[in-house]
Parts: structure tokens; sequence; C-alpha cells
């Protein structure tokens, strides 16, 4: 089986740079675990149900909080479209009430950690960061430099950036801009 | 050396080496430039702006008109900064600025001289009006005067600092250390709120930082300090100056991380542009000193008398042995007492006749002297001060005695306090005048999300300061939820030198017939004088923004900090009408000036915009293509062989493809998901043709129309599934036909259940064209490629070594052609699968540059044709356009003047000689003038080598009846005209027997 290649492959190569004996942020990736879109209409709660309960998800969710399976990650991107992380080959819900779309190869998944890894968001998105605001579990729908991404946050110092894969390298590099004054450890694939 | 032996608020074992126009000036750690400079007795540190007139430190801060030089050198010039508010550093190089050959002694001082014809409007004047061809006369003569006129000189050389942007959210945002935004700070962080507290100085404490070390106000601010510094919900930003507040409680913060330092540390950045998102704002700004306005107030070793408190305290410097301190209010008098203290002969000039007893004999006890109702008429001397003239004056001002001439090195001044409403003026609109001190200040608004607190509004006393400043915190936080606590505020101190109590109106000392003795200046930057009010106004220039545009009152780098208010008061009088209706203008951001490199941040050089790159792309740059921007991406533009120009390189490849087989990157074409059960009809009402017939397994061209009836985009839609359809578009409209597409579903369609999604970065995408192409693909895939199984405009799923991909019959180029569609993270490893077959069937990539040599030969219509002011009908698409059904644009393409037979329409052009067109060249027929816009215009150009020979294609009026004409093509920017035959534009395969084959 051919591997997927990540576009991040690259850059993510281990090593330390900028300032900083004890580096603030951490920046790597990982790979996608698949990511398919499922899209409705006025009747999308119906429409999905049989999705989210073969996924085990409670409901659609809202728009600031990721749902977390031991497998699957949901979020609700508007009010009558979902993302599903890790819910493998959706194609068979797909009806007229229920559009399902394969965006495994659509994102890459840059993985920001540290304890300025706020600071770097910061320079990032002109959204709040504060952990008052954007604590674990929550995400936003966001641009960094006009391309649209979400971000997760797992923790309280840690983030997974879901950007599109033909901008990846360039978003890379601009986190990576950003966050060199606070010293950058960047890790490979994890 | 006027440095003292001990005191200050400086660090006298750290030795700082600091040199102005190559002098060394010893300085200590907390130093700035301008302490430094008055240490080592340094008088002119600059020349002003018209009159080239010797400039010295006036004040302390950054209101500062005079002392401003070019720091550091090289790449890391600046002009314009201000020496006071310059840290001193260790290898801080200054240098003066606007003078030759340097401030001490300056050829352009010359037009001091000539000051009586530059007043008020002189270029309006001169320039303008009179002459016959005046703009061509302003033009020459403006390249003179910018010499002549003007500031510092930036660095053309590429600033090698780094800078960045950053946001941050709050509760409350305190602008301003000093007592009030202290104590704004303390309940506000008492209460619980998220607090950002602003100082733009170096260190908090404002204007106590200007009281003597060691006192009762120091003692307040550690204190306070402490407690600041103990909440970890309060966050301190020093070095940092709130430039700017704007609507939606965004502010805008300069914190100079490095400015301090020689250079950045490694990977340090110089600034940080903080855009500060704050439901709550205490504006605790303060207050500026105003000037008084007497003839020569513009000399160095004049200064403002607040300043001078400054030098004293804070940096132990006393720049001046003699000095006389002019006043129209009580607040310079402790600094006198203070000056009397250190030895310093002291006189005390007061505008008001009477004053507080208590004041009087403090005065005398120092053994300060004393002259109530006098005011300083004139002081002389050129480059330092040598006397100041001295006479009674009535209640306005006019000298009503004969002058007295006291020697004197410097004159301190204090006419009054203006409140910094900057912030609040920048977003709510004009301050209101207080008659009650002489002052604007912001409304009183308890709603306001910006509260001013302290002197910044007009508070009378300290006590009044801190507790303002604690209700002001307090009540923002409040109003941001956090209502915890906050206890009693700071108990007050003493401070013998407090704003302006017992201030008088007077300010400008004049004679006896209402004029000043000499040049008096209001505008010490832009050398507006007092006559130059008065001038301005004898015009009809009475309104205060016709007055500061005509005068150039308060524009430049100090934004009329210390002169606007005195500008106000000279208007008010001359116009006989209280300041309150005269006004003042508005204020707007930045407060200071700001670093163009702040305002970048990160974006610039390859950070200026994304970059976007196919799932292919690091196999063209291992295969050293050049490549090429096409829009945000970039793509391989040619794969030269060695020695080979693109000339040479795109011919070699168009002419491999026409002979054997490419492959190209195609990846950056537009792919949208179109998914629902209307999307047949969407795309019905999308497109101009029909796609309800279109059966799973087949593909369309498609054109689509903007809604004034001009082609928007085109592209091929391939029908997946039932639901599923999957269109492309041209690379560069990919984002904003989706975008139109989104409109229109979530508003004018929103009965249709469709859903359109980028799928753009899903889907690497591989053109593979040529004779050998169909060999080649079967060599590589499962699939049955043959004409049969797989027509034109069909497509097919396929494996190619192990990975699932779609394979679309469809050709760009006019020669036998295929799509190959592949999940991106597969996409390098099926190109380099395909490519790695090639060589039995001759395969070579190709780029964007020989794509386009092989679509032009073609005829078919891209980006330089579909360039929005082209119709179906100009194009040849006409027949695309169904009758039978309504779509975007359907209407108003039938517009009388879309359907004019006369309108330039596409044509093929063979041009005549080796020489090819440039696009953008116009048509003209082959005989006749060369005149307007011509006919018609080249689109697009390349050397065929199917035919051969260059060739173009063009718009060109009746184009359909003008087969076989001979046309000039000019080229007024290369200055070249050729000579072409109007031919079809499908110049190659016209039946399309390769394609199709």
């Amino acid at each position: 089986m051919v591997e997927i290649a990540s576009p991040l492959t690259r850059k993510a190569q281990p090593g330390t740079f900028g300032a900083a004996d004890q580096p603030g942020v951490i920046l790597g990736t990982r790979p996608l675990r698949g990511l398919s879109q499922i899209a409705g209409w006025s009747d999308f709660e119906d429409a999905a149900r049989p999705v989210l309960k073969a996924m085990r998800l409670p409901g659609l969710g809202d728009y600031r909080s990721a749902q977390r399976t031991e497998k699957v990650t949901a979020w609700r991107i508007a009010p009558d479209k979902m993302l599903l992380e890790g819910a493998g080959d959706l194609s068979g819900y797909a009806s007229d009430a229920l559009a399902v779309l394969d965006l495994g190869h659509a994102r890459a998944v840059v993985t920001l950690g540290g304890p300025d890894a706020r600071a770097v968001l910061s320079g990032a998105i002109a959204l709040d960061t504060r952990e008052t605001a954007f604590s674990a579990g929550c995400y936003l729908q966001t641009a960094i430099q006009h391309v649209g991404v979400v971000i997760q946050c797992i923790d309280a110092e840690s983030f997974e950036i879901f950007v599109p894969a033909t901008w990846s390298e360039s978003i890379w590099d601009f986190l990576f801009a950003t966050a060199l004054r606070c010293g950058v450890l960047v890790k490979g694939t994890s | 050396m006027t440095r003292l032996p001990s005191g200050g608020r400086i660090d006298r074992t750290a030795h700082l080496k600091v040199t102005f126009d190559g002098r060394m000036l010893p300085a200590f750690q907390g130093d700035t430039l301008a302490s430094a400079m008055l240490a080592e007795g340094v008088c002119v540190v600059g020349r002003s702006f018209k009159y080239h007139r010797p400039r010295g430190v006036f004040s302390a801060g950054v209101e500062e008109p005079g002392a401003m030089v070019h720091l550091r050198h090289g790449d890391r010039r600046e002009p314009n900064v201000r020496a006071t508010v310059t840290e001193a550093f260790d290898g801080l190089v200054a240098t003066g600025q606007n003078a030759w050959p340097d401030v001490r002694f300056d050829i352009g001082a010359v037009s001091n001289v000539l000051s009586p014809f530059l007043s008020a409007g002189f270029y309006y004047k001169t320039f303008i009006g009179p002459l016959k061809d005046s703009t061509k006369f302003w033009m020459l003569c403006e390249t003179f005067i910018r010499k002549a006129a003007g500031m510092g000189r930036g660095s053309y050389l590429s600033d090698p600092d780094r800078y960045e942007k950053r946001t941050l959210f709050c509760d409350v945002l305190v602008v301003g250390g000093g007592a009030a935004g202290l104590s704004a700070a303390l309940a506000a962080g008492r209460a619980g709120a998220d607090v950002v507290l602003v100082e733009q100085d170096t260190a908090l404490g404002g204007a106590i930082l200007s009281d003597p070390v060691g006192g009762a106000s120091d003692k307040w601010l550690t204190a306070v300090r402490a407690e600041l510094e103990a909440l970890s919900n309060v966050r301190i930003l020093t070095r940092t100056t709130a430039i700017g507040a704007y609507d939606g409680d965004t502010f805008a913060l300069i914190e100079r991380v490095s400015d301090h330092l020689a250079v950045p540390e490694a990977h340090e950045v110089r600034q940080t542009y903080w855009q500060v998102h704050a439901p709550n704002c205490v504006m605790a700004t303060g207050a500026l000193e105003r000037p008084l306005v007497f003839g020569g107030n513009d000399k160095p070793g004049v200064m403002l008398a607040g300043a001078l408190r400054t030098y004293l305290h804070r940096y132990a410097v006393v720049p001046g042995q003699k000095i006389i301190l002019a006043t129209n209010n009580d607040s310079p008098y402790q600094t006198a007492i203070d000056l009397a203290g250190i030895g310093a002969s002291v006189t005390v000039v007061d505008l008001r006749a009477q004053v507080a007893d208590d004041l009087i004999a403090r005065l005398q006890e120092a053994g300060v002297a004393l002259r109530l109702g006098q005011g300083v008429v004139q002081a002389t001397g050129w480059q330092t001060i040598k006397a100041a003239k001295i006479a009674p004056v009535d209640e306005n001002g006019r000298a009503n005695g004969a002058p007295t001439k006291i020697p004197a090195d410097l004159i301190a001044i204090s006419g009054g306090w203006a409140p910094v409403v900057h912030l609040w003026s920048q977003r709510f609109g004009r301050p209101v005048y207080s008659s009650d001190g002489d002052v604007f200040v912001a409304p009183d608004d308890p709603n306001c999300p910006i509260q001013p607190a302290g002197l910044s509004a007009a508070a009378a006393s300290i006590e009044g300061v801190i507790a303002q400043g604690f209700d002001k915190g307090q009540a923002a936080a409040a109003a941001s939820g956090a209502t915890s606590p906050t206890g009693k505020a700071p108990e007050s101190f003493e401070t013998g030198a407090f704003w302006q109590a017992n201030h008088a109106r007077q300010w400008a000392i004049l004679t006896a017939s209402g004029k000043p003795k000499g040049k008096a200046f209001v505008d010490f930057q832009h050398d507006v004088k007092l006559s130059d009010i008065d001038q301005a106004h004898l015009e009809g220039y009475i309104s205060v923004e016709h007055l500061k545009r005509y005068s150039t009152l308060g524009m430049a780098t100090d934004q009329g900090k210390t002169s606007n208010i005195n500008a106000l008061s000279r208007l008010a009088d001359l116009r006989s009408r209280p300041m309150a209706e005269v006004g003042t203008t508005t204020f707007r951001p930045p407060f200071t000036p700001v670093a163009m490199g702040a305002m970048v941040g990160h974006e610039h050089g390859r950070h200026f915009r994304p970059t976007r790159l196919t799932p292919i792309h690091h196999w063209h740059v291992e295969q050293n293509a050049e490549l090429t921007e096409a829009g945000a991406w970039m793509r391989p533009w040619y794969y030269p062989k060695a020695g080979e120009d693109l000339q040479q390189a795109y011919i070699r490849e168009a002419a491999h493809v026409r002979t054997h087989v490419g492959m190209i990157d195609v990846s950056t074409l537009g792919k949208i998901a179109v998914q629902g059960p209307d999307a047949a009809e969407f795309l019905n009402r999308i497109y101009v043709n029909g796609w309800k017939t279109l059966a799973i397994g087949r593909l369309r061209y498609g054109v689509m129309l903007r809604e004034d009836g001009f082609v928007m985009d085109d592209g091929a839609t391939a029908r997946l599934g039932e639901n599923d359809y999957f269109m492309s578009t041209t690379t560069a409209n990919a984002a904003k036909v989706l975008s139109k597409m989104e409109f229109l579903l979530q508003t004018a369609w929103r009965d249709l259940r469709v859903h359109v999604t980028s799928v753009t970065d899903q889907w690497a995408a591989i053109a593979v064209a040529g004779p050998n192409a169909r060999s080649l693909l079967s060599d590589v895939s499962d699939a049955d490629l043959s004409k049969d199984a797989l027509p034109n405009n069909h497509f097919t799923q396929a494996r190619i070594d192990g990975v699932d991909v779609r394979i679309h019959r469809m050709s760009y180029s006019g020669e036998l052609a295929y799509e190959v569609y592949v999940p991106a993270g597969y996409g390098q490893h099926v190109w380099q699968v395909i490519h790695d077959a090639g060589p039995p069937h001759n395969l070579l990539p190709y780029g964007t540059e020989s794509m386009g040599a092989l679509r032009i030969e073609k005829g078919h219509v891209a980006g330089p044709e579909i360039e929005g002011r082209t119709t179906l009908k100009d194009l040849g698409l006409e027949g695309f356009a169904s009758s039978k059904k309504p779509f975007v644009g359907s209407v108003l393409r039938k517009r009388p003047v879309l359907e004019d037979p006369a309108r330039p329409i596409l044509v093929g052009l063979e041009i005549e000689g080796k020489t090819g067109a440039k696009p953008g060249a116009l048509l003209f027929a082959e005989t006749g003038k060369t005149e307007g816009h011509g006919e018609g215009w080249v689109s697009s150009t390349t050397y065929s080598p199917a035919l051969g020979r260059y060739i173009a294609m063009g718009l060109l009026k009746n184009g359909a009846q003008r087969n076989g004409e001979l046309v000039r093509i000019v080229d007024f920017v290369g200055d070249l005209t050729l000579t072409a035959k109007v031919v079809s534009h499908h110049f190659f395969d016209p039946e399309g027997v390769r394609q199709n084959g």
C-alpha cells in the first residue's frame, strides 16, 4: 500500500531553532486520520443521525466545542455541516438528504505546543486565545494569513491546526517565524 | 558639565558610550539621548523645518518638537527620532538632520533671512496661481523646496530587523502608568478583571518619576507597583505606546521591545504591534505642558518647565545656572525652589499679578527672585540663550512698561497644561472646551467605553487623580463583570509640583502694539509663528481646520502637541469668539510616529502573502524547473535543458507534446464538489449550457457569466454520481467561483438542496497530452482507454500502482489528452510512476509556458481573454448558450451594447516576421492613422512550433468580417509595430481530429 505523503514532511525535520535555552514552542505534524464532511439541509439533524449513531456521537454539537470519542473527533462547522476525523469511509451514508465528501487528503495537521503556544497563536490569528476563552476541547474556525483553518485546543499548552494541504508549508513557515523569538523545538511527524 | 554629582534615577555604575555628530556624550543607564546631550552642554540639537533655525531640547517627552535626530546608521538609520524619548544605550550613534554641513553651522539657515517672504501660504501663492502652466512650474520648484525644507532622511536599505503583530484581549485596558493609571489598574486588578496596563515610558510612575528620588511619591509608587506586579491578572507593558483607538473597542499599541539596545538580540523582534480588544478602557494619559509664546521662544535654551523638572530630578541634569522660570500658573514654583536648592540662580517671572502668599514665602525662603505681573518679551542669543527681556504686562499679556534685560542661560516656560485626550477623540470626535482650566476634555459620559482619569480629565489635585483613577478602574472592572472587593484607594501623597493650579489665560507676551518682539513661534516643529496665524486669519482662514492646512500648523511628526491649544487661543482672540466656539481639530492615530515595520509585522518578503504549493511541487524543484507565480501558486514554468532559455525551452516542450507525449501538473485548477439532489438544476443556472442530461461518467465543458452578462469563468464538470458533480475552474478564478456559488445558494437560491465545497486541496491533477498519451497511461493504469471505451468528455475510475485515481478524457492542448485526478497525498507518487513509465513513450514534463503555447495554437480562451470585459459572442462561445433556460447573466448579456456587431471579437493573428507581439499591444488597420485606442488588442501571444511562426489571439472590431485582412500590431510601450494577417483563432487542428482520436 502506498503511504500517504504529508505535505509537511520537509518542514517537520527535528531541530531546535531561535531564542531561549528552553524552547517555548514545539511545532510538529501528525497524519490526518481521514477526514469527511457530511452536509445536509433543513433536515440535517435527521439526516445525520445514522452517522452520529454509528460514531457514538450524541448529536450535532455546537460551533465551539469539538465532540470526541475514542476514535472520532467531530466539529460542527456550519448549521448544516460537520467535519469528522477518524470516522472511516462514510460514503455509504450518502443520500438525497446527506452529502458525504472525503477530504482525507485536503488538510494537514500542524501541532503547536509549549508554554508560548498561545503567544504564537495570538500572533497568527485575531481571536481571543486566552485560556478562559479558548480552553481544552474548544475549537476555532478562523484564518491564518487569510487561509481558513480549524484550530483545536487539546489542552492548556497544546493545539492542532488543520490547514488546507496546499497552503500548509507556507502557514508552517509563518508560524515558525512567529515562534522564533520564543525558541522553537521542531518535532518530526508524530 | 551640568550633571549633578548625585541623585537622579540613573545607574551611575553603568557607563554608556553615546555620540552625537561624532561628539562623545558620557551617559549612564537610565539616561535619554536628550539628557545625555544636556549633561554634556549640547545646545543645538537640530534645525527647524523651514527656517533652519537652531533648536535645542525643548521637552522631556513625546511632545518634543525640535530635538530630532538620525539614530543609528546604515540599514538601521532612523530619521526624526526624538532625543527626549530615546533611551541611551552603549554604542548609540546619533547625527543631526535637516542641516548641512551640520546642525551647528547650517548653510540652510540663510532661509531664516528670507523668512519675511516665507509666511503662511507662501507656496500656494507663489507657485500655483499666477503663472501659466503653473503645475509644471510647481513640480520643478518642489524638488528644490523639498531639499531645502524637511526633516530627516530615511534609509533606502532593507530594514534588517524583525517585527511582529500580536492580538491581545482583556477586560480593562489602562493607558498610562502614572498615579491615575496605577490606581485604575490596581482597582480593576483587585476586582479580578483581566487588566492590561500600558506605559510608554521605560518604567511605571508617570510624573512621579520627575519628583525627587526617595520622596513620598516614590514610596507610594513602590507600594502600588509591588501590588500590581503581584497580581497575576494584571499584565504590565512598559515601553509601549497606545497609538490608536478604533471602533469595536480596538486599540493599537506599539511595544518597543528592543529599541533600547544597539541591535535586537538574536531572534528577538525590534517592536511588537499589539492589536488590543478591550471593552473598557481607562485613559490615564496625563497632560502636556503648554509653552508661552514670545519673541525667540524657539531658541536653544528655552524649554518647558516640566521638562526642566524631569531633567533635574530624574536625570540629575541642570541645563543652566542662570535660570528664568516664566509661567502663568503655580506648577513651576516647586521646581524653582528645587533648583535654588542645588545652587542655581533662579528668577520666577509670573504673568499673574498675584499668587498665593505661601508660594511667595517659600520662594523667598529658597532664595528665588520673583517678578509678578511680568513676562518674558524676548529671549536673546542665537545658538544659546544670553538674556531675557522682561517687562510688566497687562491682563492680556501686553507689555505696559519698559523691559529689563536679565542675563540668563535657560528660560523654562509654562503656559498651563493640556489634557491628553487623543485616544478618546480618535474614536468619539472633538473634545469639549472647559473654561475651568482653559482646557479641552472628553465630555462626562459614564457609559463611554473610554473613561478619562487623572490629568487627562483635568483632575485638580493629586488626591483627585488617585481617587478618580481608582473609581474608574473599579467601574471598568465592574462593567466587565469583575466585582471582587477592591478595598480602599491608595493614600495620597504630597507633591510640590502639580498641574496648573491658579492658571491665568495669558500665554503670549506681546509688545504694546499687540505684536511679538521678534519671531514668536506657536508651532516649533513646522515653524509656524504667531504672525502666520494672524496672516491666515486676515486672509479668511477662520476655521481651525482651514487654519491648520493653510499654515501647516500641527501637521508634523509631533502633530501639534505643544502648539494646538495656543493656536486655537490665538484664533479665538482674533475672532473675538470664546474657545468653545472656535473648537479644536480632530485627533487622528497614531499618537506618536510608528515605524512602518511594526505595521507590517511578519507580513513581508516571503510572508507578504501565503504561498500555495501543489502536492507535486517538490518534484518540480528537484528537477530544476524554473518556477513562476500563478496567483498564490508556484508552478513549473519550464524545465530547461543545459543552456536553454525560456524561449528555447517552451518551444521545445510544446513541439515535443505535439509529436510524442508530455505531462504537466495541473493541480492548481480550481476543484469544487457540487453535491445534492438539486445539483443539476444548480449547474443549469450557473452555466450557460444545459446540464440536466449529463450522464454519470461523463463530463462537459461549461461557461459561466456574471450577472451583467460578461464571461466570468469556464471549465469542465464531471458527473460522479447521482447527486455528485466535480467542477473544475480556472486556477485564477477558483475562489471567486466558489464564493459566487456559495453566495447564490445562501441568498437567491435557498430553495436548492446543494452544497459546494472546495476540493482543490484534496486532489492532485496531472495532464498527459500528446499522441502517445493513451499508450503511456494504458501502461501504468488498469483502465481501458481505447477510443470506444473512453471517448472524449468521459472519465473512468482506474488504479495506478495501487492508487485509486480518476482519468478524465479531455484536452486543453488540442492533443489526445487525459487528466488524471489523484488523491493529493498520492499525487507525487503517481506522477513519479507515470514519469518512470515514460521513456518508451518519449515522455517529458512541460511547464505553463508551453501549456500556454499549445492552448493558443488550439484557440482555447483563458485568463487573457476571460478578463471581465468580454461576452460569449466576443469569444466565439455564443453557441454554448442555451435558449431553453435562464442562467446567471442570460438577461443582461442581451443588452444592445453587448450585441453591437462592431464589438471587438476574438480572432487569430498570424504575425509576419520573426518577432512576436506583446499582449496588450493595440490593433490598427493596415493603413491609416495610428491614433487613440485602435480597433482592438492582442490578448495572448506565442511562437507556434506547429505552424513555425509567431501567432497571437486578439479582439478586433468587426473581426468576423476581416478574415484575411492585414492589420498592424502596435506596441507603444516597446515602440514596435508588426504586421499580421487576421485568421481563425483555431490555428491548429480546427476539426479536433487529434483530441478526438
